[in-house]
């Protein structure tokens, strides 16, 4: 009888072959980029009303940052451009032909009227080194097995203290991201699909964000033409390209 | 009905007009004044139609913005032209049925040694938005500030330093050699604040110079200040604003303000200048300029701001809303109320309240 217990308690240790850390690990590898380029669609849904909005993007790690630059061209904002490098932004207005930079408590807003913000779209930072994880299980989301990870975070330069993660564990990257205030209430709820093999990186093309604070709101990023092996000049990531 | 048809011809021709890889992108904005003045009330429509000529290659860009107003009513009389709605000097009480304006027109050219504009361009120098001592163009339309301006001709040339920092300098021709214009600005970005330093001088004894800032500490912080001096430096004056801006409700709510101050500016009400005497806004020696905006939802946000002249108490708050009907469709209420006692500087020259409702359609 005794043996029988023991096996049972053993059961779970030898279910999770691998650990939370690993996994992190191993979703860093698929989420996070040196380069990136690529075009998206933003639509954002309100109570059934739409607005789409369209622009490229560009991304690049440099040193310990990050720096993003993107250009909206959709009509009504074509020709509005962002430059984001670490934790500034700077935001080139077509009308004013001026650069205008964002101050820092901004960066929290909802990038074009959206329930993404600017730090989330451009988010680039690897969560193993700021975060602590935990596995709490495995869970099912449309017939893939995920394993279910919360992470917390270790440092203060967060944007969100705790993540609940749900990770494709064939592919080993996440299809929803819960986002937790140090409070404990859900911000936000990121559901990745259309995941894409950009050889051998794993990433999601269709993205939908819930911002939580808002009712019947939702907003889908659909992402075209990714390049993630291509590697990007320092010039685009200027104020001067900006006014291009 | 006839200007509407007019626009409509011209926006369909700028749907289907495109040659040489030129793209054609613009909008229509319809704006319904209504004026309260201490006699009158006025009624005024105007309608805009802004017609974007581009064309953007990797080394050059050419850019137009055309204006094409028609108008029906009038201003009220004392509606000052220093103020003047969407930007047209328009004689006050005079009936004008179309206008063009060509707000800019340049050719901007990437060489490997800097940027070069050519053309009727913005010269842009200092932080972005009111109050900035280092703007060439201190219009303020007090009922709108979304109101595009008027470029200047000049010849730009920009060139980087590094990815944040490099060096802004034109020339504008106005007639005569020591009569143009002709300015630079070195600028950067430390520890986390742009800044910079500029020189400006529009014309023969307008002179300024001085510095400018913006970053954070814990909110978000903004100086300026511009010395101004003739060209003998017997004539001089400070030109100074600070202002810190800070969001609320996880950034739907947005609030800033401002303080202006201007040396030369009047400390009393009978001593005011008219608009435009100097190269500085207003007349008073000190102002305040509050801004509160909150975003209902994607399709919902409401603004409101205020003007508030600290010498004599008068103002002017206008609360607006804007509601995104569809896809680049938007409903714009825009009020303005006057606020002072009489014999003061915004209830003097303006009007009582100004309602404007706006429809804006972009292509």
């Amino acid at each position: 009888m005794l043996k029988w217990i023991f096996m049972i308690l053993l059961i779970p240790a030898f279910t999770f072959s691998i650990t939370a850390e690993e996994i992190v690990r191993s979703v860093d590898r698929n989420m996070v980029f040196d380069n990136e380029t690529g075009k998206a669609v933003m639509i954002i849904d309100r109570e059934g009303k739409k607005m789409t909005k369209t622009f490229v993007m560009y991304a690049k790690k440099k040193g310990g940052g990050n720096e993003s630059f993107s250009e909206f061209t959709n009509p009504e904002d074509r020709g509005t451009k962002y430059l984001k490098i670490d934790n500034e932004l700077w935001i080139y207005l077509p009308d004013a032909d001026d650069i205008l930079k964002i101050s820092g408590h901004m960066l929290r807003q909802g990038m074009m009227g959206s329930d993404i913000s600017y730090e989330d779209m451009m988010r680039n930072e690897d969560m193993f080194s700021r975060y602590t994880a935990v596995m709490t299980g495995e869970t099912n989301i449309d017939g893939i097995i995920c394993y279910d990870v919360t992470i917390t975070a270790k440092v203060e330069d967060v944007t969100y203290y705790k993540e609940r993660l749900l990770v494709d564990e064939q592919r080993m990257v996440e299809l929803e991201r819960d986002l937790y205030a140090k409070s404990g209430r859900l911000l936000k709820v990121f559901s990745q699909k259309g995941i894409k093999d950009y050889n051998g990186r794993y990433y999601p093309t269709v993205i939908t964000v819930k911002d939580m604070k808002r009712e019947d709101s939702l907003t889908t990023i659909e992402l075209k033409d990714l390049d993630f092996d291509t590697p990007l000049s320092q010039e685009i990531f200027t104020r001067q390209n900006l006014k291009k | 009905m006839r200007k509407i048809l007019i626009s409509l011809f011209l926006l369909n021709a700028c749907a289907s007009f495109s040659f040489a890889s030129i793209d054609l992108s613009g909008a229509i904005q319809n704006d319904a004044y209504l004026f309260k003045t201490t006699n009158n009330v006025n009624f005024y429509d105007e309608l805009q139609d802004k017609l974007v000529f581009t064309r953007q290659t990797p080394d050059w860009r050419f850019y137009a913005d055309l204006r094409v107003y028609s108008f029906y009513g009038e201003l009220p009389a004392s509606f000052s032209p220093a103020l003047p709605v969407s930007n047209i000097a328009i004689s006050p009480g005079v009936p004008l049925n179309y206008s063009f304006d060509l707000l800019r027109a340049f050719i901007r050219y990437e060489s490997p040694a800097g940027v070069w504009t050519a053309g009727k361009t913005y010269i842009n120098f200092g932080n972005f938005g009111i109050f900035n001592p280092f703007d060439i163009n201190k219009t303020v339309d007090l009922s709108d500030l979304s109101m595009d301006k008027d470029g200047i001709l000049a010849l730009q040339y920009e060139a980087a330093f590094s990815d944040l920092s490099g060096v802004k300098l034109y020339v504008g021709p106005q007639g005569g050699v020591t009569n143009s214009a002709l300015g630079g600005s070195i600028f950067g970005n430390i520890a986390s604040f742009d800044g910079g330093i500029v020189y400006n001088r529009l014309g023969t004894d307008t002179n300024k110079a001085g510095i400018y800032l913006k970053g954070d500490i814990l909110v978000g912080v903004n100086f300026s200040y511009a010395y101004h001096f003739d060209d003998e430096l017997t004539n001089n004056f400070s030109e100074a604003s600070a202002g810190i801006d800070y969001d609320f409700l996880d950034g739907k709510l947005q609030t800033a303000l401002t303080y202006y101050y201007d040396e030369k500016g009047s400390l009393t009400t009978n001593n005011y200048r008219p608009y435009g005497y100097d190269d500085v806004y207003f007349t008073a020696r000190q102002y305040l300029f509050g801004d509160l905006k909150y975003t209902y939802d994607e399709f919902l946000s409401f603004e409101l701001y205020l003007f508030l002249n600290l010498e004599d108490y008068s103002g002017v708050i206008a609360p607006s809303a804007t509601y995104t009907l569809s896809d680049g469709l938007d409903l714009t209420l825009l009020v303005s109320f006057v606020t002072g006692s009489g014999g003061d500087e915004f209830s003097d020259n303006l009007y009582q309240y100004a309602l404007d409702v706006r429809l804006t359609a972009k292509l």
